[in-house]
């Protein structure tokens, strides 16, 4: 119960997933097609028949080891194990949203992809699915399957429209968040990705008492 | 560790104190994650429209001004889209699609199959939330759906592309527009007509550039190297060295080893501890060189500098340093500085 901050396997995933989608990794890249790959210069004759015989070791900075060009994973902390994600569902699981003052409340299933299958959907208020005291510790199970990593936000609703989000909880494995400190009309987002190409984003619209 | 993960921790552990330098680099937007599998190389993809799930024309515009914003804005040999009345794949519109059951347009995608189709559901669509409005077909009231954008969205998809992983506060949402929830109007982003930078990132990383000279997207952060060289190492007064840069961008996959034409390459040398810029040097015959002629007057040390370019998401580079000396007889070189023209 309650958010965890492990270090999961998305990026690692997304990592190879690019890797994967690239084909192959090593070795210089086939030149694309387009104009402007082969830049020509007028170049004097006497410099053309000279031949370089001294080359230069390019710095330390330039010869740095190559680095992934996805963004910089973070602080160089020592990553913990992550929780172990289950089998992938055949479809986006049913979310449903535990610790409220009532019933468990069903989520609203919005955006998600899922193998060949993907979805767009808007940030959904809709009607009110249950009440919680500010604070409170809530859970969402996700039809028995376990997300490698999952990504939490809230959001005030005004007129039935969600504002701007704030910052919520995220972690791997199972998903736990902690209701607004302050009372009031609130949208809970949660984003659960399961796999590459394989994540679903889920609504809750809840008063905080 | 999942990008916004990394966000939050080091947010965290910044407002105790324990992490300073770090949280700048680490709060950066990130590229979308990747949908594979990947199509090959440069595909032109055609679609039609669905046998009776023709959409209105309003729609139809909107889905050609958006395969038209694919291509323009992908900067990568990415999938192109056109329209043609005998196309491989569809694009309906109506109340029969396989949309989920909030989706206001859904998409299906094989790559190995060479098949992929788009859906839209119906204008005036009643949602238990509210009713869909496409901004094309209602005169784009607020809260409204661009369809030119929702489907500029399934086009990434399409071509590969995952969610966006948005910061926490969605301060970049205009960073991608393959977004995990879709903007009405008037929200940032309602009616985008480009990949965002960070849809553009990916695509590169997954498809390659258009060519050597098109510039990396800001939401990468690709190191560069920069080789030089020199003709010789020993001139004689009045003699000229002509030196040559080879600038590459040492990313991943498919942005390994590419060169680097149409940049900005300085000839630099140092005096005493100081380096110093000389010129600019012009570009080489092959891709990614550069190459200028000099004539030193002293012994000095020049190399190149490939300074970080605000527009492009790759790092500065210097080269190593190579020392010209002057080889003067029967007396002592004079002291005069050396000059990029024939004396």
């Amino acid at each position: 119960m309650g958010a965890r901050f492990g270090f999961g396997g998305h990026l690692g995933a997304v990592v190879a997933a690019a890797l994967l989608a690239a084909g192959c990794a090593g070795g210089a890249s086939s030149p694309p097609q387009g104009t402007g790959r082969s830049a020509v210069a007028s170049v004097p004759a006497a410099v053309a028949s000279l031949a370089p015989t001294a080359v230069a070791t390019p710095s330390a900075e330039a010869m740095a080891t190559a680095t992934p060009t996805l963004a910089p994973a973070g602080p160089t902390a020592s990553p913990t194990a992550p929780a172990t994600p289950g089998p992938i569902p055949a479809k986006p699981p049913v979310a449903v949203l535990r610790g409220l003052d009532g019933p468990a409340a069903t989520g609203q299933l919005g955006s998600y992809t899922w193998g060949r299958d993907g979805s767009e959907a808007p940030w959904i208020t809709g009607k009110v699915l249950g009440t919680a005291a500010a604070g409170a510790l809530l859970d969402a199970s996700l039809g028995g399957a376990t997300p490698a990593s999952w990504t939490s936000a809230w959001a005030e609703v005004s007129s039935g429209t969600a504002s701007s989000p704030s910052d919520g909880a995220s972690g791997t494995g199972r998903v736990g968040v902690a209701a607004p400190a302050k009372a009031g009309d609130w949208s809970l987002r949660v984003t659960a990705t399961f796999g590459p190409g394989h994540n679903a984003t889920y609504f809750w619209r809840l008063v905080i008492k | 560790m999942t990008p916004s993960l990394a966000r939050r921790l080091v947010a965290g552990l910044a407002a105790l104190g324990i992490l300073t330098g770090v949280a700048g680099a680490a709060l950066a937007a990130t590229p979308d994650p990747t949908l594979p599998p990947a199509w090959p190389m440069d595909t032109a993809l055609t679609y039609r429209w669905a046998t009776n799930a023709v959409p209105p024309t309003a729609m139809r515009t909107a889905v050609n001004k958006a395969a038209s914003d694919a291509n323009a804005s992908r900067r990568s040999r990415a999938p192109s889209y056109s329209y043609s009345s005998s196309g491989a794949n569809g694009v309906s519109y109506g109340t029969s699609n396989p949309c989920g059951v909030n989706g206001l347009a859904c998409f299906q995608r094989d790559p190995a199959d060479r098949y992929w189709h788009l859906w839209f559901r119906e204008n005036g669509h009643r949602y238990d939330w509210g009713t869909l409005t496409w901004c094309e077909m209602s005169g784009s009231p607020n809260g409204c759906y661009q369809a030119e954008t929702i489907t500029l969205d399934e086009f990434g998809h399409v071509a590969g592309l995952d969610h966006h992983v948005n910061l926490a506060n969605d301060s970049d949402y205009a960073d991608a527009v393959v977004q995990t929830y879709s903007h009405a109007r008037p929200l940032v982003g309602w009616n985008a007509s480009a990949f965002g930078r960070c849809d553009v990132a990916t695509l590169q990383q997954i498809y390659d550039v258009t060519s050597w000279t098109t510039l990396y997207s800001t939401c990468l952060d690709i190191p560069t190297t920069l080789a030089f060289a020199a003709s010789t190492t020993q001139v004689p007064l009045s003699g000229s060295v002509t030196f040559t840069a080879t600038l590459r961008a040492n990313g991943t996959g498919r942005l390994a080893g590419n060169p680097m034409a149409g940049r900005v390459v300085v000839l630099q040398a140092r005096s005493n501890t100081t380096w110093v810029d000389l010129l600019t040097m012009p570009a080489g015959s092959t891709a990614g060189t550069y190459v200028a002629t000099y004539w030193p007057r002293s012994a000095q040390d020049y190399r190149a500098v490939f300074r970080k370019p605000a527009s492009e998401g790759v790092r500065a580079s210097s080269s190593g340093a190579i020392t010209v000396s002057i080889t003067c007889s029967p007396t002592r070189c004079p002291l005069v500085a050396g000059a990029a023209t024939q004396p």
